[in-house]
């Protein structure tokens, strides 16, 4: 008997002009959702593969340790083209500082200055399956009971042997059977698409994260399904049950999403950006004088002079050309300062983490507050499969900061900081004395730097001075002399290589609460069912 | 006979239960976009506040505009600080810049709720007004009268416009009335004029979704099939198409990314620098060039961009929805327009703070004078393309009401 009626309900459906018009919006839609996401995808291929050979580029030009600063890329998410998340907010490259954690990625792929890019609603496979499956779930649900009662013929139904609980699992299985076709060829068309686009290449677990995307989709629906059957056995005629559909419909998709994000972003307060940067200013200051105090204790004198060298931020300093002692000074004042620069960063790390922690609550009180729609646990539940949601950008970024932590112990496991090859490619066997170095550039006129500094000090013109050292061209004076450092055993950025579940485990508890709501729906329509008049 | 009919209209629309419902919802949903609009426009005074310059400092900071509660369009963007320096200008975005997540989420404002749900309201005003009357046996004793069809179609028209404007009116007006107690938000008499005018626009906007209602009710038998068919046009009207025009033309006209222009900047400035290292030209003519092309090369940037937003807002056209949108954002001023003027005039006040620098050196001749912003009138705003918005949306209301007479004189009424 079951068999039957839904049968007779799958040929209902799919003879009326609601199933022609709801396959051919997903015919239009999806395809266009994903053409535009992939050829975005593949824009923010090529600009990664522009940073990211620019930045190896870098990293391998380098002739001494302390100017080592390699920058992370981090590549564009294929599963991005079916969920964009906040991919297009957030940034894609880090670079590994020795004074500071990695807190926010730079370089904006998206938007960034200009308002006009940034106001588009994103058009993705996920936002058009949450608009239109809940849409489509509803247009074949919300007549159920009412249009046979209107038409008669409920009640010859329920004057055969058929129980109420048979005949509402009949209509249940047939509008199921009706949209698992179009969500079925939604995926599929979705699919043959990314197979089809060149530069797309998914690897086994994405197909399997998409084979999950359906799953969700599919209680989604069921959800939608089970709203539409409540409303169509607690009202009296089609019209009024469609209207009340309709108006659930705009409320759960398209209000309460925008008054959840605008309510979590007015009374969730996060931490002032300016405080922070105010409190990181202060640890600097704090950190320079520590330094500075240290260089006393140990008898470092303050100012320093060279050949030829460049210091940069962040404790960078290259020198070529000094002598031995000057070299041995240069070395005892990276010794000294690095590990403290270390220090602070840990410091400065727990403002930091405070800052992102605000930044966290508040998305995720926004996340709750959504929750109260099924299209709230929907985008949050699929982003995080798509692996585009904050958590997934905060595990890359915390893969960022695992990495800087290796690459400092790499330095440390060379006692880096302690040799000469931190500030100077020399062979320190072929350190010279101050009195070496000046009888060699003056090509043998002065014997001594003592000798020197008497004549130079009567000399006007500082032209006449230097070109007095000018003389004879001395190997290991200029970054030419030497090759680039072997960087060979300098530990890489790990790209994510994740199973098909991780980072599912939090979003569990949310597909859970999306099952307990479509069960209690379903009882609730079963109960009214119960009740309803079929006369 | 236009009247009796308008009356009865509001009377049975007065007793049905559908009407209490949905006035409910819209109060209920104004309130509360209203309530979160208000209080997001109070925090970002409180930015602007903080953020405010110092007489004297180079910086070009332009307050929230109150209207943003009402259409928040792009204010965020024209609230953020401009500071002018020589290598030209340092956007900040303020006290609150935002959390990354929240960036697809559009504005509860009431732009949204009117775009939305006003518009699905009006629609369910309108898809049954043949076919309920047809299936109660109601309008062939009502033709049987000495009424024409006309006059049956325009009393329906106009009773229905009458109880969907009025409650929204009493609402509205009440929103505006407790915001403008409030102390900390101020209209002047022009804003509260362009508020007029874009709640006169909101009902033009109503007045074209009843008229589809009404001419897909004319065109179909079942109150139900009518329903369906609006819902698909709706969602096409509302959601689709506004955003189509817009992806459409990203296809087509090429626009630099923001990272390509930032690069170019640093490559002027790099070149500029090292040609005084090597000693060509004193400073201020370098500052000068710098300055320069940096606007020429924001120019053309501007001028590839205003081509994107033309053929965008032209394709975008198309749905009438899209049309409702800029004329509200450029009355509110907080639409693309308002966004570029303001733009030239910062860049206007920079080249003015240049000269002056350059004019008299010297730390000694500090005092930058104040940035203030003036909105363009509302003359021009409407010249400027609103005014062709409104009457494209008065067109399309217009046009969709002949339809449905056209369809209700050819409609069986048996």
């Amino acid at each position: 008997m079951i068999a039957t009626i839904v049968r007779k309900e799958f040929l209902t459906n799919l003879v009326s002009p609601r199933f022609a018009i709801g396959f051919v919006l997903c015919l239009v839609l999806i395809p266009f959702s994903i053409l535009i996401n992939v050829s975005s995808y593949r824009e923010r291929t090529a600009q990664y593969r522009v940073d990211r050979d620019a930045a190896e580029k870098a990293a391998a030009e380098v002739r001494v340790y302390s100017r080592l600063r390699p920058e992370v890329v981090l590549p564009p998410e294929p599963l991005s083209v079916f969920g964009k998340g906040i991919s297009d907010q957030v940034g894609n490259r880090v670079r590994i500082w020795l004074g500071d954690k990695p807190l926010l990625a730079a370089g904006k792929t998206a938007a960034g200055d200009n308002p006009f890019l940034a106001s588009f609603v994103s058009v993705d496979f996920v936002e058009v399956a949450a608009i239109i499956f809940s849409l489509l779930a509803l247009i074949f649900s919300y007549d159920a009971f009412t249009r046979e009662k209107e038409d008669g013929t409920l009640k010859l139904v329920m004057s055969n042997p058929v129980g109420r609980s048979t005949a509402l699992a009949g209509k249940l299985l047939g509008i199921l059977t009706t949209l698992l076709p179009v969500l079925v060829f939604s995926f599929l068309l979705g699919a043959v698409l990314i197979l089809l686009a060149r530069d797309v290449a998914f690897p086994a677990v994405d197909w399997g994260r998409i084979a999950l995307l359906f799953a969700l989709s599919l209680i989604y629906l069921a959800v939608f399904v089970f709203i539409g059957l409540l409303v169509s056995a607690r009202s009296r005629s089609s019209v009024t049950s469609l209207v009340m559909c309709l108006f659930l419909w705009v409320l759960l998709v398209f209000i309460i999403p925008v008054v959840a994000a605008s309510f979590a972003g007015g009374f969730v307060r996060i931490d002032s950006r300016d405080n922070l940067e105010r409190v990181l200013r202060d640890l600097d200051t704090e950190r320079d004088d520590k330094i500075k105090q240290a260089f006393k204790a140990q008898g470092i004198p303050e100012g320093w002079s060279c050949w030829w060298c460049m210091s940069d931020r962040d404790g960078m300093m290259e020198v070529y050309g000094n002598s031995r002692a000057d070299f041995e000074m240069f070395r005892r004042r990276a010794m000294t300062s690095e590990p403290i620069r270390l220090e602070y960063a840990d410091k400065r790390w727990a403002s930091q983490k405070a800052y992102l922690d605000s930044l966290a609550r508040q998305a995720r009180a926004a996340e709750r507050l959504s929750f109260v729609s099924p299209t709230g646990v929907f985008r949050t539940v699929a982003a995080a499969v798509c692996r585009t949601d904050l958590a997934a950008h905060g595990r890359l970024m915390d893969g960022a900061r695992r990495y800087r932590e290796t690459f400092i112990s790499w330095l440390q496991g060379k006692n880096i900081f302690a040799s000469f090859a931190w500030l100077t490619p020399a062979d320190p066997a072929a350190f010279l004395t101050d009195d070496q170095l000046v009888e060699k550039r003056t090509g043998g006129e002065f014997k001594t730097s003592r000798d020197y500094e008497a004549w130079a000090e009567k000399q006007t013109d500082w032209r006449a001075r230097w070109g007095k050292l000018n003389q004879a061209k001395l190997r290991g004076d200029s970054p030419d002399d030497f090759p680039f450092l072997d960087l060979s055993d300098m530990p890489r950025f790990q790209d994510r290589s994740g199973t098909l579940l991780s980072g599912l485990g939090s979003t569990a508890v949310d597909v859970g609460l999306l099952l307990v709501e479509a069960v209690l729906l379903f009882y609730l329509g079963f109960v009214a069912f119960i009740r309803f008049d079929v006369r | 006979m236009i009247g009796t009919v308008a009356r009865k209209e509001i009377l049975s629309n007065l007793l049905s239960y559908k009407f209490y419902v949905v006035i409910l919802l819209g109060a209920v949903l104004v309130g509360t976009s209203l309530f979160i609009m208000a209080r997001d426009y109070k925090d970002r005074l409180a930015d602007y506040s903080l953020i405010r310059p110092k007489p004297g400092e180079p910086i070009a900071v332009n307050p929230p505009n109150p209207l943003a509660i009402f259409a928040k369009g792009l204010d965020e963007s024209m609230a953020r600080s401009f500071e002018i320096g020589t290598t030209g200008i340092t956007v900040r975005a303020g006290q609150k810049s935002g959390n990354a997540v929240f960036a697809f989420f559009p504005a509860p404002d009431l732009l949204y709720i009117v775009r939305v749900v006003l518009s699905l309201v009006a629609l369910l005003f309108g898809f049954d007004q043949i076919s309920r009357e047809k299936e109660g046996g109601t309008l062939r004793l009502m033709l049987a009268n000495p009424a024409s069809r006309g006059a049956v179609l325009l009393g329906k028209w106009l009773g229905n416009f009458a109880s969907l404007a009025v409650p929204f009116l009493l609402v509205s007006a009440l929103g505006v009335a407790v915001l403008a107690l409030d102390p900390e938000i101020g209209f002047s008499a022009g804003q509260s004029g362009r508020l007029a005018l874009i709640l006169g626009l909101t009902l033009v906007y109503i007045a074209f979704f009843l008229s589809l209602g009404l001419l897909v009710s004319a065109l179909t038998r079942r109150a139900s099939s009518s329903l369906v068919i609006l819902l698909f046009v709706w969602t096409l009207l509302v959601f689709v198409l506004p955003n189509l025009g817009t992806l459409a033309a990203r296809q087509m006209v090429d626009v630099p990314s923001v990272r390509a222009l930032s690069e170019k900047r640093q490559q002027i400035w790099t070149r500029e620098i090292l040609l005084r290292i090597r000693g060509e030209g004193d400073w201020a003519s370098h500052i000068k060039a710098i300055s320069a092309e940096n606007d020429a090369l924001e120019a053309e940037y501007r001028v590839r961009f205003d081509r994107l937003v033309a053929l965008s807002k032209a394709i975008n056209r198309v749905s009438p929805v899209a049309s409702y949108v800029y004329a509200a954002t450029e009355i509110a001023g907080t639409g693309i327009g308002e966004e570029a003027a303001f733009k030239r005039e910062v860049i206007r006040y920079k080249n003015g703070i240049i000269d002056r620098t350059l004019a008299s050196p010297g730390p000694g001749a500090a005092g930058a004078p104040a940035f203030r912003y003036a909105y363009r009138p509302l003359a021009s705003v409407l010249a400027a393309g609103a005014l062709f918005d409104m009457a494209w949306l008065a067109a399309g209301a217009i046009l969709l009401f002949g339809l449905s007479y056209l369809a209700f004189i050819r409609y069986d009424v048996r």
